[in-house]
């Protein structure tokens, strides 16, 4: 029913005998049907890179992340979920220290497979507004997917729940209605938004402090619930293990950005980023390798000059990509911009460290970054990464009912536009949800936006 | 009640009265008044705190447009377009704005504060946990950044003892408006919904010994009255913010009869059951108080067991027939935890809930006073 599936998706013929009847009871529970694999045959015809073996096995490791999560606990794992975004190398390390535990964040995951790839997250978002997040009130999709699918059945009941709070208030309040409902233990990371950006890049250590705390707090429940130290020395392992696949997402990033042509598609990239984000134990386990292979392939093109969009296309920066549906991002490079990096890659997360102890470092780093801090940090990261990017315009239009996102936007443009001279397209729009959005719709106001930079950058380039 | 009309007539005049002492000099304050601001550290320190609680109008909403996206909380959001609009004289009087950041919401209104007016902007984390040790130290350090922030406005150190005094005056307001409010809890209650209300906003900026002297004279004046003839059915009001000016619901409720004899809001009501203790350091009492002994918000870790518990107990010792969970547009925790209360409510105390929903439209008057009034009907029905 779904051989072609599973080939784009990088399955070895061996994979495919040895995976088969896991992925059977995982696409039954899902009620996946022989229309819908046709239609993710499509999907994936259509929007994702084909040619590319890499991408094929991120597509691959999504797919097995996916069936893993739903058969967790029939294989008698523990299971802890964490939300989206997480703290991923949390939840890296705690996929990774025992076979005993099952480790992910769920949402992407639904995301992924059953947005992008079978196109069919609508019901599952339809049961969420049937379990206290109801239509009209802008719940965030990431979290009614993740609690429908936990009260319905899709993914198994977890033993624990880590929802973080350092960007999304609303992940706690989400799982405490299982809690409420199931008695499931909640053992939160949460953060206060009072950054008073006096060390801007780095946080405010009394932040920082405060998630050590919390951080610490988790590995007690951890440890209460699920009965396995969660040590310095876990995070340490699960840290270097992550590290490996980051510096290899690094170097793609930049490659990918700084290429012209630009040598993979943003509807791609963006399955890379959800994985560093996540980091379930596959994306552990088996993104270096995949992630090597793509990096090699890219640098052949890039060698080569080809890419996916002509030379010379415009740069912009396409603030928060497509999570579900890639028809979105898709509209962007159909009108001839080249999208070249987001927040994932601003460079206050890359600062060194200044601390010694792995708890320190860790929520140093989770409290870096402009949405970590303020809406006139994320501002002044724009402008970084606008400036370090060298970037031609900035698409604001994603996942408007994510609160963060209504506070920034209109500042950002006029304060990009004034001192910058950088246009900046910024919609009030949620595109995960795709019954409250058409990627038709949102193409009349990217296309006009991509002729006026298309002509500033000709004009500029006569001089 | 003659106590209730000259508090309300100073209320009235206190805008004009304020602007005149910021242009003798006086430091102005303002905060949003989620209940996490411990105002009795402004008031030691020499300046005036104002909580901005107005809400209610559409205006202001829609003037926020051309600053924030939509999808957040209606008083949140609100908050900039009084501010811009240039109609409230409270919204242009603060040299400092306060913020408690409790939940994105709130964080909006320190943003667009920040990113759109001149006005200096304070904002202290509020840890969405009331049992940590460390969340209580997080909010201790806010409380002292506050402190030195207004030490540094008026350039005059907050003495303790100065400090305690005011938490003193707070501690007797609080009392004051308890012993007001917990009237209502007779049989046929003195005080109306709408009134106790009024009275709880009045407390955000009126003087307050003018203040203190009223509320002493309206507890006084309630003694003598005779209670009405027959008290309609009693209704709590729960929600996320009852604001100055968002009387609609309130109006609607009384107006055909129901006594709302309890409310519980995170914002723009103020918490008065808990008192800060007088012992110890002022700072770790008040941080005791604020942030440990008040019913949470919804945002809160554990808000939904510990808010459930205290408001079934409200509901059995008001003796509530009925509850109306008023929140407001986008406020996510509320619309989610309303629906869950309803639930427990059913189970647990077996009256009614109606659950509405505002955005400070005046179109939504009239279904609102369609599903008020079968609400009441049903009740009533029930006997």
């Amino acid at each position: 029913m779904y051989s072609e599936l599973l080939e784009l998706c990088g399955f070895e013929p061996d994979e495919i005998e040895k995976e088969s009847p896991r992925i059977d009871k995982a696409l039954e529970i899902w009620q996946i049907t022989t229309e819908d694999v046709s239609r993710a045959e499509e999907r994936i015809k259509r929007f994702f890179d084909l040619e590319l073996t890499g991408m094929r096995k991120f597509r691959g490791i999504w797919l097995k992340e996916f069936v893993d999560l739903t058969l967790a606990k029939e294989e008698g794992k523990k299971i802890v979920y964490s939300s989206f975004p997480p703290v991923a190398q949390v939840t890296g390390s705690m996929a990774l220290m025992s076979e005993e535990v099952y480790c992910s964040v769920p949402e992407p995951m639904i995301m992924t497979v059953m947005g992008q790839y079978f196109g069919k997250l609508g019901p599952i978002l339809e049961k969420a507004e049937e379990f206290w997040m109801p239509p009209g009130q802008a719940h965030c999709p990431f979290l009614q997917a993740r609690l429908a699918s936990v009260l319905v059945g899709m993914v198994p009941m977890p033993d624990l729940l880590i929802p973080v709070g350092l960007t999304c208030d609303q992940a706690g309040k989400t799982d405490e209605i299982i809690e409420y409902l199931h008695g499931i233990p909640v053992a939160h990371i949460d953060g206060c938004s009072d950054e008073d950006g006096a060390r801007w890049p780095h946080a405010n250590p009394r932040r920082v402090q405060y998630l050590v705390q919390e951080l610490k707090n988790v590995a007690q429940v951890f440890r209460e619930v699920i009965g396995l130290e969660f040590t310095e020395e876990t995070m340490t392992r699960g840290m270097a293990e992550w590290g490996k696949l980051k510096s290899i997402f690094d170097a793609i990033s930049e490659l990918r950005g700084r290429s012209d042509p630009i040598p993979l598609s943003e509807k791609d990239w963006e399955n890379i980023c959800s994985a560093i984000v996540t980091c379930a134990g596959r994306t552990a386990r088996e993104g270096v390798t995949a992630a090597n292979i793509l990096l090699e392939e890219l640098r052949e093109r890039v060698r080569r000059g080809v890419g996916v969009l002509e030379k010379g296309a415009p740069r912009v920066i396409n603030l928060f990509p497509h999570a579900s549906d890639p028809a979105v991002t898709e509209v962007i490079e159909k009108a001839g911009l080249a999208s070249v990096t987001n927040f994932i890659s601003a460079s206050a997360r890359s600062l060194p460290d200044e601390h010694e102890s792995i708890w320190e470092q860790l929520a140093d780093r989770h409290m870096r970054g402009g949405q970590r801090c303020s809406g006139q940090l994320t501002i002044t990261e724009l402008k970084e990464l606008c400036h370090e990017w060298e970037i031609d315009g900035v698409i604001i239009a994603a996942l408007s009912k994510c609160r963060i996102y209504n506070t920034f936007p209109r500042k950002a443009k006029e304060v990009l536009e004034r001192e910058m001279d950088i246009p900046v397209l910024a919609l009030e729009q949620d595109s995960v949800d795709s019954r409250e959005y058409s990627a038709e719709r949102f193409r009349t106001r990217v296309e006009p936006f991509a002729e006026i930079l298309k002509d500033r950058k000709k004009r500029a380039l006569k001089g | 009640m003659e106590a209730m009309d000259r508090l309300m007539s100073h209320v009235r005049e206190r805008p004009v009265e304020l602007m005149r002492l910021k242009q003798e000099g006086a430091k102005i304050v303002g905060y949003v008044p989620n209940g996490y601001m411990p105002e009795e550290i402004a008031h030691a320190s020499g300046v005036i705190p104002v909580g901005l609680i107005r809400g209610g109008d559409h205006e202001p909403v829609a003037a926020s447009q051309a600053y924030l996206f939509r999808l957040l909380d209606t008083f949140c959001r609100s908050q900039i377009g009084y501010r811009t609009l240039g109609e409230e004289p409270l919204y242009q009087l603060p040299d400092l704005l306060v913020v408690p950041i409790t939940d994105r919401n709130v964080t909006a209104i320190a943003e667009s504060w920040q990113l759109y007016t001149d006005v200096e902007v304070l904002r202290f984390g509020v840890p969405r946990y009331t049992g940590a040790e460390h969340a209580f130290e997080y909010y201790v350090d806010g409380l002292r950044l506050l402190k030195r922030k207004l030490e540094e406005i008026t350039g005059a150190e907050i003495k303790d003892e100065r400090l305690q005094e005011e938490i003193e005056l707070s501690n007797s307001i609080r009392g004051l408006l308890e012993g007001i409010s917990f009237t209502r809890a007779s049989e046929r209650p003195l005080i109306s919904g709408r009134d106790f209300i009024r009275l709880n906003h009045a407390t955000y900026y009126a003087d307050r010994h003018i203040l203190v002297s009223a509320l002493e004279s309206i507890a006084s004046e309630l003694k003598k009255l005779e209670p009405p003839r027959r008290a309609g059915p009693k209704i709590m009001l729960v929600g996320s913010t009852m604001a100055d000016g968002d009387y609609k619901v309130v109006d609607i409720l009384e107006d055909i009869g129901a006594n709302i004899v309890i409310e519980e809001f995170s914002e723009g009501v103020r918490h008065y059951q808990q008192k800060v203790g007088s012992s110890g350091d002022p700072i770790r009492a008040l941080a005791d108080r604020y942030l440990r002994r008040r019913v949470p918000p919804a945002i809160f870790h554990g808000a939904v067991r510990d808010r459930f518990r205290y408001l079934l107990e409200l509901v059995k010792e008001f003796k509530v027939d009925g509850v109306v969970w008023y929140s407001l547009l986008y406020r996510d925790s509320y619309d989610r935890e309303g629906l869950l209360f309803h639930e427990e409510l059913k189970k647990k105390a077996g009256i009614p809930l109606l659950k509405l929903t505002s955005d400070y439209d005046i179109a939504e008057t009239g279904p609102m006073r369609t599903r008020i009034e079968t609400f009441i009907d049903i009740i009533r029905q029930r006997g």
